[in-house]
C-alpha cells in the first residue's frame, strides 16, 4: 500500500520508509517448523528469512547436497510479497499435489497486490539442474534464469550483479571456499539489491569463512518405514535472534509433493566448534 | 529438397538441380521423391526465412533505385488466393536510367548483380508493374550470357507483347483461372478478344481490373520498403587518444546526442555498434545489445564499460606497456563512431499506481541481464522451456533468456523427477531381486566404488524410446533410496539389461 500526499503541487509518496523497513523484515519460508526455528522462540512471532541477505545451507562431506530444501526456500522468496512480510504464513502442506503443478504454475507475480516479483536465478555452471523437477516443486519457469559461467571469477561477478540489481527475488548457487572479501562482497550486494542469496556449501573448513545472516546444516535422514518421504534434519548453526543450535526434521512426500516439518528442539552444543566455522562481523 | 507438412504428408516445395535431374518435382510426396532418389535429403521449409531473405535482397537492390517494393497494394489483398505467385520484387526505374547509361545497361547491371549472388531470377521490364510481371512469365526462347538470370526487355515498353502469355501472368485467383481454363481460354490475347462489358458479370471485377492494370488504364501503386536513415554519431579526436576515461566521456556525449534523436522518433536502442578508428591499424568494434529498446543512458553506459573491458585496452594507458605492438605502432584511436544498428519503437508504458515497484524490479533485472550477456556472452544466461517428450533428457530445452512472446508449452509433468540430472547417465553394477521375467527391483548397487544397499525402490516407470528419432530402447526407471536416505533415479534398459544412474534427488 502506498501513501501519497501533495507537496508544493507535486504528488509525493510518503511510504518509502515503510517499504525499506519492510524489505529488511523476514518473510515466511512456508515451513512452520523452520519459521519457528528462525524465530525468537516458542510463543513469539514466527520468524523467517531476511530478504536482504545471504543464507547458507551446509551439508556434511559425502552427503547429498540439499538442493530440494534450497529450492523450497527460493520458491518461498519468489512468492513473498514485495512490501513487508506475509501476514498469513503458508501452512506446512503448502505444496499441493502434482495436479496443481502444470508446466507453468500460476504466475506468482500475477496473484494480485502484495504478490512477489523478481527473477529467480540459479547458477548452474555444470548444467546439472533438471528444470522440469524445479517446475514440479512450484518454481515458475517464466521467472527462472540459469547462469552458465565459465569459471569461478565469472560466477562470483554474475552472482554479485544479480544480487545488487534489485530485480531478483532469489539467487541460488553452489559455492565452495570463499575469501573474506568475496563473502563480504556478496553479502553487501544482497543488502544493496534487497535480494535473497542462497548458497549451498559443504560444511567444514572449506566454508569456515562466511558472511551469511543464517547458516543451516542439512543432513539427510534414513527414509521412513513406508519409504515415500525424503527426510532431512535441519539445524540452525548461525542466525541473529534465532534459536541457534536447535533443529527440526523436514519431510518431503514424493507421492503427494507435500512438505511437513517436525520440531526437534534438541540443543546440540559445540556444533559450531565441530565444524570450525568463523564468522565475519 | 524443401519439405512442408500438410495433414501428416510431407510434400516437396522446391528441390535443387540434382534432385530435379532425378525427376523430383514440387508437390511430390517425400516418399515418391525418395523412391526416385534414395540419397536426397529433405529440410523443413521455412517461409519466414524466405521472406526475410527476399526483403534482404530487396534492400540490396535499393542501390539501383530508391523505390523497391515486395508487393503492390492490390496484390496484398489477393495473395492468399493465388497459388502460383512467385517471389517478386518490383523496382521503379523511372528517373534512374541515366545514372547507368540507359535502361538496357541498367537492367544488365541488375542482372549481373543477381547473377553474382547466384540467385536464379527473371527480369521483366515494362511500363506498368502488371505488364512487367507478365513479361517474366514469357516462355524461354534463348539463354543469355548470364546463366542464372533471364532478362526480357521489350522493344516497345508501352505495348509489350503479352497476347501470347499464359493467363496466370495476370495474377488471377485460382478459381477464376480454373473457370477460364474450363472455357478453353489459355492466353491473354484470347481473353482480350472477349467483350469487356461481359467480364465483370461472369468473373467478378478482378479480371477486368487486371486487364486495365496491364495496359495502364488503372494504376497499381507499389508498396515500397521503408527506408530508415541510419543513426550515426561521430567524433574525431585531435590526435590519438588511448585513455579509457576520455573514450568513455566521448561515448557518453555521442550517446546523449543519439538518445535525443531517438526520443524525437519515439525509438529505443536494441543494438549499438561502437567503432574506434585508428590511423594505421584495423578499427576496434564493440557491439552492445539490449533485450528491450532502451534510452537509459546509465544502463547503456554500463553495457559500454562491460564491452570495453573485454577489449583489454586498459593496458594502453601506459605507453610502456604496449607489449603487443611495435614501437612505431600508434595504439591510440583517432575517432569514435556510434551507430544504432537496430532500433525499436519504445512505447510509453502506463504504470498503474500499485505496480510501479514491479515495473522497476523488471527494468532492473532486464538491465542486469543485458550486462551479464555483454560481459559473459549470449549463452551465459538461459531460460527453460518444457518440451513434449517422454525422454527425460529431451523434456526441456534451454533458450536464450528473455525471448519476448515465448510460446507457452503445455507439456504435462508426469512422475517424480530428480533435481539433478546425470548427463550422460553413468552405468551401474546392480544386484536385483530374482524374478521370472528378469525385471526385478534393485537390491543394491555400486556407484563410484561405493556400495549402496537399497532400502526402498519405487517403480518401474516404463519410458519407451522415441524410435522415430533412433532411440528405440525402453527404460524402466526406479526411484531408489539407500540406507543413508539418499535418493537416486536409475533405469534399466529392457533390451540389454544394463543399469544406469540418471539423476539424484538432492
Amino acid at each position: 500500500m502506498k501513501f501519497l500526499t501533495v507537496n508544493s503541487g507535486k504528488l509525493v509518496e510518503v511510504g518509502q520508509w515503510q517499504r525499506e523497513t519492510a524489505n529488511a523484515q523476514r518473510f515466511s519460508t512456508g515451513i512452520p517448523g523452520l519459521d519457528e526455528l528462525l524465530g525468537s522462540g516458542p510463543g513469539s512471532a514466527p520468524g523467517g528469512l531476511t530478504r536482504s541477505g545471504v543464507h547458507e545451507l551446509l551439508y556434511p562431506a559425502h552427503s547429498a547436497r540439499p538442493m530440494l530444501p534450497a529450492m523450497l526456500l527460493a520458491r518461498a522468496a519468489a512468492a513473498a510479497p514485495l512490501h513487508g512480510p506475509t501476514t498469513d504464513p503458508l501452512s506446512g502442506a503448502f505444496l499441493a499435489g502434482p495436479a496443481a503443478f502444470a508446466a507453468h504454475p500460476p504466475d506468482i507475480a500475477e496473484d494480485g497486490e502484495g504478490a512477489g516479483a523478481g527473477a529467480i536465478v540459479i547458477s548452474d555452471s555444470q548444467r546439472r539442474l533438471y528444470p522440469p523437477a524445479a517446475a514440479q516443486l512450484g518454481i515458475p519457469l517464466s521467472r527462472l534464469y540459469l547462469l552458465h559461467p565459465k569459471n569461478r571469477e565469472e560466477e562470483l561477478w554474475a552472482l554479485s550483479e544479480c544480487l545488487a540489481s534489485g530485480g531478483t527475488c532469489a539467487v541460488m548457487a553452489e559455492l565452495g571456499k570463499l575469501s573474506q572479501v568475496e563473502a563480504r562482497r556478496l553479502q553487501l550486494a544482497a543488502e544493496r539489491g534487497k535480494s535473497l542469496g542462497l548458497w549451498v556449501r559443504p560444511a567444514g573448513a572449506i566454508s569456515s569463512i562466511y558472511a551469511a545472516a543464517t547458516r543451516l546444516l542439512v543432513e539427510p535422514l534414513p527414509v521412513t518405514t513406508t519409504g515415500c518421504c525424503q527426510r532431512w534434519t535441519i539445524q540452525l548453526l548461525h542466525g541473529h535472534g534465532c534459536q541457534v543450535g536447535k533443529s527440526i526434521v523436514l519431510e518431503y512426500n514424493r507421492e503427494e509433493h507435500t512438505v511437513h516439518s517436525t520440531s526437534e528442539l534438541a540443543d546440540r552444543a559445540n556444533t559450531a566448534q565441530a565444524f570450525g566455522v568463523r564468522a565475519i562481523a | 529438397m524443401l519439405l512442408r507438412t500438410i495433414a501428416n504428408r510431407q510434400l516437396v516445395v522446391a528441390c535443387c538441380g540434382k534432385a530435379a535431374q532425378a525427376g523430383i518435382r514440387p508437390e511430390m510426396t517425400m516418399a515418391q521423391a525418395r523412391a526416385l532418389s534414395a540419397q536426397v535429403e529433405g529440410i523443413d521449409w521455412r517461409p519466414d526465412l524466405d521472406q526475410k531473405a527476399l526483403e534482404a535482397l530487396a534492400r540490396y537492390l535499393n542501390r539501383f533505385t530508391p523505390t523497391v517494393a515486395l508487393e503492390t497494394r492490390d496484390i496484398a489483398d489477393f495473395e492468399s488466393q493465388i497459388s502460383n505467385l512467385r517471389f517478386q520484387i518490383f523496382l521503379d526505374l523511372t528517373g534512374c536510367e541515366h545514372l547507368f547509361g540507359g535502361l538496357s545497361n541498367m537492367v544488365h547491371r541488375i542482372g549481373q548483380a543477381l547473377h553474382s549472388l547466384r540467385i536464379p531470377s527473371i527480369l521483366g521490364v515494362a511500363n506498368t508493374p502488371a505488364a512487367a510481371y507478365a513479361m517474366t512469365c514469357a516462355p524461354v526462347t534463348s539463354t543469355g550470357p548470364l546463366q542464372r538470370v533471364r532478362m526480357i526487355i521489350p522493344d516497345d515498353l508501352a505495348h509489350p507483347p503479352v497476347d501470347s502469355l499464359p493467363l496466370h501472368a495476370l495474377r488471377l485467383p485460382d478459381e477464376i483461372l480454373q473457370t477460364l481454363h474450363h472455357l478453353g481460354l489459355e492466353t491473354i490475347g484470347q481473353l482480350c478478344k472477349l467483350s469487356r462489358e461481359s467480364l465483370p458479370s461472369r468473373f467478378g471485377p478482378i479480371l477486368l481490373r487486371r486487364l486495365d492494370q496491364l495496359d495502364g488504364r488503372l494504376p497499381e501503386p507499389l508498396v515500397p520498403l521503408a527506408w530508415t536513415t541510419p543513426m550515426v554519431a561521430r567524433f574525431d579526436f585531435d590526435g590519438s587518444v588511448a585513455d579509457p576515461q576520455a573514450l568513455e566521456l566521448t561515448c557518453r556525449d555521442l550517446l546523449e546526442k543519439l538518445l535525443l534523436e531517438l526520443e524525437r522518433k519515439g525509438k529505443g536502442i536494441r543494438e549499438l555498434r561502437i567503432t574506434l578508428e585508428r590511423v594505421d591499424a584495423p578499427a576496434e568494434q564493440l557491439t552492445i545489445s539490449a533485450s528491450r529498446p532502451s534510452r537509459n543512458l546509465r544502463s547503456l553506459m554500463g553495457l559500454y564499460r562491460c564491452a570495453f573491458d573485454q577489449l583489454g585496452i586498459s593496458h594502453l594507458k601506459s605507453p610502456i606497456s604496449k607489449r603487443n605492438y611495435s614501437r612505431n605502432y600508434d595504439v591510440g584511436f583517432t575517432a569514435m563512431v556510434l551507430e544504432v544498428t537496430r532500433g525499436q519503437s519504445l512505447a510509453h508504458q502506463q504504470v498503474t499506481l500499485g505496480d510501479s515497484d514491479r515495473v522497476q524490479c523488471d527494468d532492473a533485472w532486464q538491465n542486469t541481464l543485458d550486462l551479464i550477456r555483454t560481459r559473459l556472452g549470449e549463452t551465459s544466461v538461459a531460460q527453460v522451456q518444457l518440451e513434449h517428450s517422454y525422454l527425460p533428457e529431451k523434456a526441456f530445452k534451454r533458450t536464450a533468456a528473455n525471448i519476448p512472446e515465448k510460446e507457452a508449452c503445455d507439456a504435462e509433468l508426469s512422475g517424480s523427477r530428480p533435481l539433478v540430472l546425470q548427463s550422460p547417465p553413468i552405468e551401474l553394477g546392480v544386484m536385483v531381486a530374482p524374478s521370472h521375467d528378469a525385471d526385478g527391483a534393485p537390491l543394491s548397487f555400486n556407484l563410484q566404488g561405493t556400495s549402496h544397499t537399497v532400502k526402498y525402490a519405487f517403480g518401474p516407470e516404463r519410458i519407451a524410446g522415441q524410435w522415430w528419432e533412433g532411440h528405440n530402447k525402453t527404460r524402466d526407471y526406479f526411484d531408489v533410496a539407500d540406507e543413508a536416505g539418499r535418493r537416486y533415479w536409475m533405469f534399466r534398459v529392457q533390451e540389454t539389461g544394463k543399469w544406469f544412474l540418471h539423476g539424484r534427488f538432492e
